[in-house]
């Protein structure tokens, strides 16, 4: 067990700062809200062992199950959570090599989420089918790590499919702070709109876009670094968007870097009972 | 300072504004209830005191932390002051300078006088004894294999009858947690140094020399004056960065040809004999 350098760190960041970052009034006000609605239930709940319960549930991550989207939507935290106990409750699936339909997927995620949006679960088949077809099947694999980028990195994503949209119709993106603009070439009006669809973007174009959108979000939006976007922009000249999202689905580097999946290759590991527990 | 600090959290956290957002998805009557609940119960004190506590130790888990707040207050034995003092002392890493704070906190819990009502010693005067010193850092300690920690005891133990003053406690406090950590960052050296078959015995001559550079390296260092100690620190860095270490390995490996191995409990005993070196006996 290393020593916590975060620890170290706890000095230097303000009380507002430090509430922020891990979202504690958000969790509190849940708990509260939580207690009093099981009060209505059972009226000789201790409130502080129900709060103490609470907080060890959230901190082992099984606070997420069976709540409502907005709730489930609310932090990161919450997401990843989500996304580990999708592969914790659904992994025997890819054991017999089953393929489903995206409202097989969709019915799997309402069991644990009743209210889980369809339009998540198609966001999550356009990037492993890379925009077409959508009547096709996936596998448990595949749908699980393409969940995670979408589903975990959905502001991030959202943010960044406009100025992709931009470079594609090859509209001029001006960014007047920096003296390292780049222009896309102008559009050639006899060039077929569906292969420069398939085509993509040129990578550099699209990176320099990406970490552009990096210094406008918050600092709490969860993005996956700029080192591993570059590896996967560096391979391709050019380059669609859901082809980028798919890449980062595979990328080891970026799992880690959220930290709740193990490696695509280990997925079917792990015995039932380690559910939501192991952190 | 701090408490401007307090107010900024509980203004964000206004009760006011959050209870009523709250019930806006509760209808009248059970707003009502809720409202009635929330006033009568103790809820609100114990999330204020919660988040103050939170906000002074910023664990680096806080989710955690809140759980442990919280059970501790729904299991609170008040006459045991060795587990409320563990719990304050616990509540942040050593390193940390609000662990100093908590040092005073948990120093009052265990200087209480026993409770008129005893019927045992009449001992009303307010103070720490050195048995209840010893068995506060025996709950501190139980990580601590126990022939480390006897001998730990040897050197920042108190007789049973000795009163304790604060900065003898502070020093005992402090040293069993950094013995701890000490521990725990040898535990991993020798799982970085065990072969692969077994994560419990290692090679001695390995171990050994591990053990002698850093006894060498502290021994040097020690002797400095105190305006040479940042160069002392350089020194100490050198002697044991990797290469080096590697270097002298190599050469003093050809002349060993024992297998001969050691466990875990050994090295780590090894280790300790030098950070005991370094304590200041009380």
């Amino acid at each position: 067990m290393a020593l916590t350098n975060s620890e170290d760190l706890a000095d230097g960041i303000s009380s507002d700062e430090y509430l922020e970052k891990h979202h504690v009034l958000m969790y509190v006000e849940d708990a509260i809200g939580q207690l009093l609605e099981y009060k209505d239930e059972n009226a000789k709940v201790i409130s502080s062992k129900f709060l103490g319960d609470y907080f060890r549930s959230v901190h082992q991550g099984a606070h997420i199950l069976f709540r409502d989207y907005d709730f489930i939507q609310a932090t990161p935290y919450n997401r990843s959570c989500f996304i580990k106990c999708v592969w914790n409750c659904f992994r025997h699936i890819a054991n017999h090599g089953e393929l489903l339909s995206i409202k097989e997927y969709h019915s799997l995620l309402c069991l644990l989420c009743h209210d889980f949006p369809l339009d998540m679960v198609q966001r999550t088949a356009r990037i492993v089918l890379m925009d077409d077809a959508l009547d096709c099947l996936i596998s448990f694999t595949d749908f699980l790590y393409a969940f995670q980028i979408q589903f975990y990195y959905e502001d991030y994503i959202n943010a960044c499919k406009e100025p992709y949209d931009n470079l594609l119709s090859g509209v001029t993106v001006f960014v007047p702070s920096t003296d390292n603009w780049q222009q896309s070439q102008p559009s050639n009006l006899q060039t077929d709109h569906d292969s420069k669809h398939n085509e993509g973007v040129n990578s550099q174009s699209l990176y320099d876009a990406m970490e552009k959108t990096c210094l406008k979000l918050s600092s709490n939006t969860p993005r996956p670094s700029l080192q591993h976007l570059h590896d996967e922009l560096c391979k391709p000249p050019r380059i669609t968007f859901y082809s980028l999202l798919m890449a980062m689905s595979k990328n080891d580097d970026i799992n880690n870097e959220i930290g709740f999946l193990p490696n695509r290759d280990s997925v079917l590991e792990g015995n039932d009972a380690d559910i939501i527990i192991r952190h | 300072m701090i408490y401007v600090v307090y107010l900024t959290a509980l203004e964000n956290f206004d009760m006011a504004d959050k209870r009523k957002e709250l019930l806006n998805s509760f209808d009248g009557e059970k707003k009502q209830v809720h409202m009635e609940y929330m006033q009568k119960s103790e809820l609100l004190p114990q999330i204020r005191k919660a988040l103050l506590k939170l906000i002074e130790n910023k664990p680096s888990e806080p989710m955690l932390f809140l759980a442990n707040y919280f059970d501790s207050v729904s299991s609170n034995d008040k006459t045991d002051k060795i587990a409320n003092a563990m719990q304050v002392l616990q509540l942040t890493n050593h390193r940390q300078a609000v662990f100093q704070t908590n040092l005073m906190i948990a120093f009052d819990m265990v200087s209480v006088a026993r409770s008129a009502s005893s019927k045992k010693a009449v001992n009303k005067r307010p103070g720490l004894t050195g048995s209840v010193y010893e068995d506060l850092l025996k709950a501190i300690g139980t990580k601590i294999p126990k022939d480390i920690f006897d001998e730990l005891f040897k050197q920042i133990g108190c007789r049973p009858n000795e009163m304790v003053p604060f900065d003898i406690f502070r020093y005992g406090v402090t040293v069993c947690y950094v013995c701890i950590d000490f521990i725990n960052l040898c535990g991993d050296i020798f799982q970085t140094l065990c072969n692969k078959v077994s994560s419990d015995i290692a090679d001695k001559y390995i171990c050994d020399f591990v053990i002698d550079s850093f006894k060498n390296v502290i021994t040097t260092t020690s002797g400095m004056q105190k305006c040479e100690q940042p160069a002392a620190v350089l020194e100490a860095g050198y002697m044991l960065c990797p290469d080096k270490l590697a270097i002298d390995l190599l050469n003093g490996k050809d002349d060993k040809c024992g297998k001969s191995t050691m466990s875990r409990h050994d090295f780590l005993c090894s280790m300790c004999q030098t950070f005991f070196s370094k304590i200041k006996s009380l």
